[in-house]
């Protein structure tokens, strides 16, 4: 009888407890439960302490040593510590109503400065990068063929844009959306050329899966814009982005399920393995 | 036609707990019957192995920010125990780190499980640096000095005093970084450490969040990606050893199997009763 | 005294220029045990390289630690002599010496990236070719320094797009406040919400409101409120029961707040009851089995899940589902999606909730941060169409100018 058999079977009970609620609820369910919220704050209060707050807060402040070298008293490093370390304490004045405003200046400075540590690369994470990603559907196309029929499609939109928005005068809205329309045509037939000629190699399959990324990119967008009546060709847009967002749902529940079955399996291998070794 | 109705009918109002114990016994029965089904390996999963596999012997390291939990270690560790032993076999270094408080023990003993197995030396060939809370500011902190954000590993030495780590300042000195996690800790690192610092980041998540950093794929932003266990058991087959990943598959797919079928039933069950329905709706 | 000074001065002098002297001319004998063995010892140093230059190198973080060296290869490297197998860098803080190693790269490297230098501080380079045995004498640069930049000018794009951005919300928030009419679109999910109501009604069972279970800081949480006013307004002029139950302290007293007034506002105060606006617990599932608990008690007709939702979700859609209610929700967590669209009639997906809740309060700052990112959007698909005409016709350098890595 090892510890190692010991502190298996206290998980595998605890495991046993928590799927009793399948069954329904009940008090086993509810105390490993409550277990679980009290022993990690237990664990986590540990880990914050000893990997952070000791050897970036106390040692450097009281014990003038950061990562085993000496720090100066009064220095800019020991500064550094200390500020931020008060700063985090004023948080704690919630506990106390009177003062509780104070602890308003370390959150100010905490959701300010994360605010803007965020904003730069996350515009270019989720927009630029994707923008930059989403216009080049054809990347990696080399057959010459392609690439004139592409260009002379491309010059098609371009004239289709310039007779909506200068020659009709029509709406700025309409001649976007007649141009999107006229991009997803001519990259559909760009490709359809491509694939005639190069009969259907890997590369095109690629390129096919960017085209569709670009339709759906945009029939989103389109859906989620909020300033006009969906009709006419934005509503046809539109109708293409919900198609999309459904297929995105539909996939991504797939893998939700797939994920929950995946914590099942390793729950139950680690019952049949490690706990009973019937495997 | 009245029996096959009264049959969905049933189906329909069928009591849940019927298919939670379907669902026990087929995940339970293949760890008996192992069937064996083959894994395909998918392009995602064969980049983010031909990443690792360009680590050099005894060259820069490879950063593994193992972020997750044991909530969602069954996905996820499988992942990183496969990469672990990807890298110690062709004699790579690597650092160990993460993001997540309850990511520590995880780390910790996936690293030393590992790293025992393949005979690797703490401080050579792996360090373990712990956690540090405040994910953006971490990440960020690391591309300009790893040392400001740790400085010292989880054991209290500091990073100047293991050998590995000379020379190893930043972001520069990393050619490959890999986060494994089942929260958004896989996106702040494309955010914060491939944005600003152009490191090449790979990701490892759970099926859950694989939809969520599909678009990074395409764009490059990713190098490559495991999604769920699936994609554990996909990089287990590239390096020839299958572990719990691969065993899982099997109750996999038996489930996916019948959840399909349970779709398909609950859908025509559907249609059968609405159709049934409308027809006695008119018929009075 | 003068005059001893002065002696002292030029014997520093004169010890210092030998030094330099030596250090420039004299071939270096150096141990690396390349020679083979049974060869005359090769004792002619190779040619030296030439054009040392050093500049600071400008990178995606331009922490200005890194300086690029870049030289002419030695006459001796592919040609002459043939006997150059690689260079020394040497780095110094002072003109007068030679300094530390830097590094030593193969023959035929031209450049090299010093990477460890603190910025701001003063270095002198110097490249001497080797053929295993012998140093060359030295081409020398300096002095240089990394500087860290205040603005990085390959992010320029970034700069660029936030900056219309907020300029754009700021702007429609501002037209709001002063009282110009923006247009949203009628969501199609509030007919949804009104039909469900309305449905409520005709069968005399009382309508169920989940704010989510997120803070009153949760924007999420805010739009719903916004939208239970509304919701409210409806059960109000029907004398429908409205049932609200919350996870948060705080987000039952605004719910309260909320209905009292909408009550009033349509001239039902009586009807109000305090009642039906619960505070059920903070912990996520207890929560989630309480309103289930409701939805199989009380049996609403009409169920509206508006706002913040994690893993109960699903609980609470498909306990609605199997109680044979009407069923509405929304909510930006993109994750529960799937399961609300699967199990509810309609769904406000994402961005929709806001919407709804702008287009219902004609609140400037929800209609402004509305009417921005509408109109990002536009500048978005703008750019990603001209992007594919450019790509298209082969003029790439628009695309690049969004590379930002």
């Amino acid at each position: 009888m090892t510890l190692t058999f010991i502190w298996t079977t206290v998980g595998a009970l605890l495991t046993l407890c928590v799927y009793s609620f399948l069954y329904k609820d009940n008090p086993f369910y509810k105390f490993a439960e409550h277990l679980v919220v009290g022993v990690s704050a237990g664990y986590y209060l540990v880990i914050y302490y000893f990997n952070f707050i000791d050897p970036n807060v106390v040692r450097p402040v009281f014990q003038l040593e950061l990562g085993g070298e000496a720090v100066a008293f009064g220095g800019t490093e020991w500064w550094m510590a200390l500020i931020p370390g008060l700063l985090g304490l004023l948080l704690y004045t919630r506990f106390f109503p009177k003062i509780a405003w104070v602890g308003r200046w370390p959150l100010g400075i905490y959701v300010g400065g994360y605010a803007g540590l965020g904003i730069s690369p996350v515009m270019q994470a989720r927009v630029i990068d994707q923008m930059q990603a989403a216009s080049s559907p054809l990347a990696g196309v080399p057959d010459p063929f392609a690439a004139a029929t592409n260009a002379a499609l491309g010059f098609a939109i371009f004239v289709v844009l310039t007779y909506f928005l200068l020659v009709k005068r029509h709406i700025v809205a309409r001649g976007i959306a007649m141009s999107i329309g006229a991009v997803v045509l001519s990259a559909v037939a760009g490709y359809g050329g491509y694939v005639v000629l190069s009969a259907l190699s890997a590369q095109g399959v690629v390129s096919m899966t960017n085209i569709l990324l670009v339709v759906g990119l945009l029939g989103t967008l389109a859906y989620f814009f909020f300033s006009m009546r969906h009709a006419g060709l934005l509503g046809g847009l539109a109708r293409i982005g919900i198609i999309f967002l459904m297929v995105g749902f539909g996939a991504s529940f797939g893998y939700t399920v797939m994920s929950r079955i995946s914590l099942l399996i390793g729950r139950v291998s680690f019952l049949l393995t490690d706990w009973l070794h019937l495997i | 036609m009245a029996s096959v109705t009264e049959f969905f009918e049933k189906f329909l109002r069928i009591d849940r707990r019927w298919i939670f114990l379907a669902i026990a016994i087929a995940v339970v029965v293949p760890f008996f019957l192992p069937l064996g089904l083959p894994v395909v390996v998918t392009p995602p999963v064969q980049r983010l192995y031909d990443a690792v596999e360009e680590l050099e012997l005894g060259g820069p390291p490879l950063l593994l920010s193992i972020d997750y939990t044991p909530a969602t270690s069954p996905e996820l560790e499988p992942m990183s125990t496969a990469i672990l032993r990807h890298v110690f076999r062709q004699d790579a270094r690597v650092i160990v780190m993460t993001l997540h408080p309850a990511g520590y023990g995880m780390a910790e003993s996936a690293i030393l499980a590992a790293a025992e197995e393949e005979g690797a030396e703490y401080g050579e060939d792996f360090c373990f640096l712990g956690f540090q809370p405040g994910t953006s500011a971490v990440i960020l902190g690391l591309g300009v000095n790893i040392s400001n954000v740790f400085p010292e590993d989880a054991y209290g030495t500091p990073l100047t005093e293991i050998p590995m780590m000379e020379g190893i300042r930043n972001y520069d000195d990393i050619p490959l970084l890999i986060s494994l996690a089942g929260w958004s800790a896989s996106e702040a690192w494309v955010y914060y450490a491939h944005q600003p610092y152009g490191q090449r980041v790979g990701g490892g998540v759970t099926a859950v969040m694989a939809t969520d950093l599909y678009p990074y794929l395409d764009s490059g932003q990713l190098v490559g990606l495991l999604g769920g266990m699936r994609g554990a058991a996909e990089y287990e087959e590239l390096i020839g050893q299958h572990g719990s990943g691969v065993r899982g598959m099997d109750s996999q797919s038996v489930i996916h199997l019948i959840i399909i079928i349970l779709i398909i039933l609950g859908n025509l069950a559907y249609f059968m009763t609405r159709r049934q329905r409308k027809l006695a709706g008119e018929g009075t | 005294m003068m005059r001893a000074s002065l002696a002292v001065l030029s014997v520093l002098i004169v010890a210092l220029s030998c030094g330099w002297a030596s250090a420039q001319d004299d071939p270096v004998p150096i141990e690396t045990g390349l020679a083979p063995p049974d060869t005359i010892p090769d004792i002619l140093p190779p040619a030296p390289a030439t054009d040392l230059t050093a500049v600071d190198l400008v990178d995606n973080d331009d922490a200005g630690d890194k300086i690029e060296l870049t030289w002419t290869l030695s006459p001796d490297d592919a040609g002459g002599m043939r006997d150059v197998t690689g260079y020394y860098l040497w780095r110094s803080e002072s003109p007068d010496a030679r300094g530390d190693t830097l590094a030593l790269v193969v023959a035929g490297t031209s450049s090299f990236v010093d990477d460890t230098a603190v910025p701001g501080v003063p270095y002198y380079y110097a490249v001497t070719a080797t053929d295993g045995t012998s140093l060359s004498g030295e081409a020398a640069f300096g002095p240089v320094s990394g500087r860290r930049d205040w603005f990085t000018v390959s992010r320029l794009a970034v700069l660029v797009l936030a900056a219309i951005f907020f300029a754009l919300v700021l702007a429609f928030t501002r037209l709001a406040e002063k009282g110009a009419e923006l247009f949203v679109r009628r969501i199609p999910g509030l007919n949804a919400i009104e039909e469900a109501v309305g449905r409520a009604t005709e069968m005399g069972r009382p309508v169920l409101y989940v704010p989510g279970i997120g803070e009153i800081d949760n924007i999420m949480t805010i739009a719903s409120l916004t939208i239970l006013s509304h919701v409210a307004k409806i059960t109000a002029r029907y004398e429908t029961p409205l049932i609200v139950p919350t996870a948060r302290a705080v987000v039952m007293s605004a719910a309260e707040e909320v209905v009292k007034e909408a009550y009033a506002e349509a001239g039902k105060p009586d009807a109000y009851n305090p009642d039906n606006i619960r505070y059920l617990s903070d912990a996520q599932f207890a929560f989630a089995g309480a309103v289930n608990g409701i939805m199989l008690r009380e049996r609403p007709a009409a169920n509206l899940y508006l706002g913040a939702f994690w893993a109960e979700s699903l609980l609470l859609a498909e306990t609605g589902f199997e109680a044979g209610a009407i069923q509405v929700a929304g909510t930006a967590m993109v994750s529960q999606l799937p399961f609300f669209v699967t199990a509810c009639d309609y769904t406000l997906l994402g961005e929709e909730l806001y919407a709804a809740s702008a287009y219902l309060s004609r609140e400037p700052k929800l209609l402004g941060g509305l009417k921005g990112s509408d109109w990002m959007k536009i500048i978005t698909i703008g750019l990603i169409v001209v992007g594919i005409i450019m790509n298209l016709a082969g003029a790439d350098a628009f695309v690049e100018w969004f590379h930002t890595n």
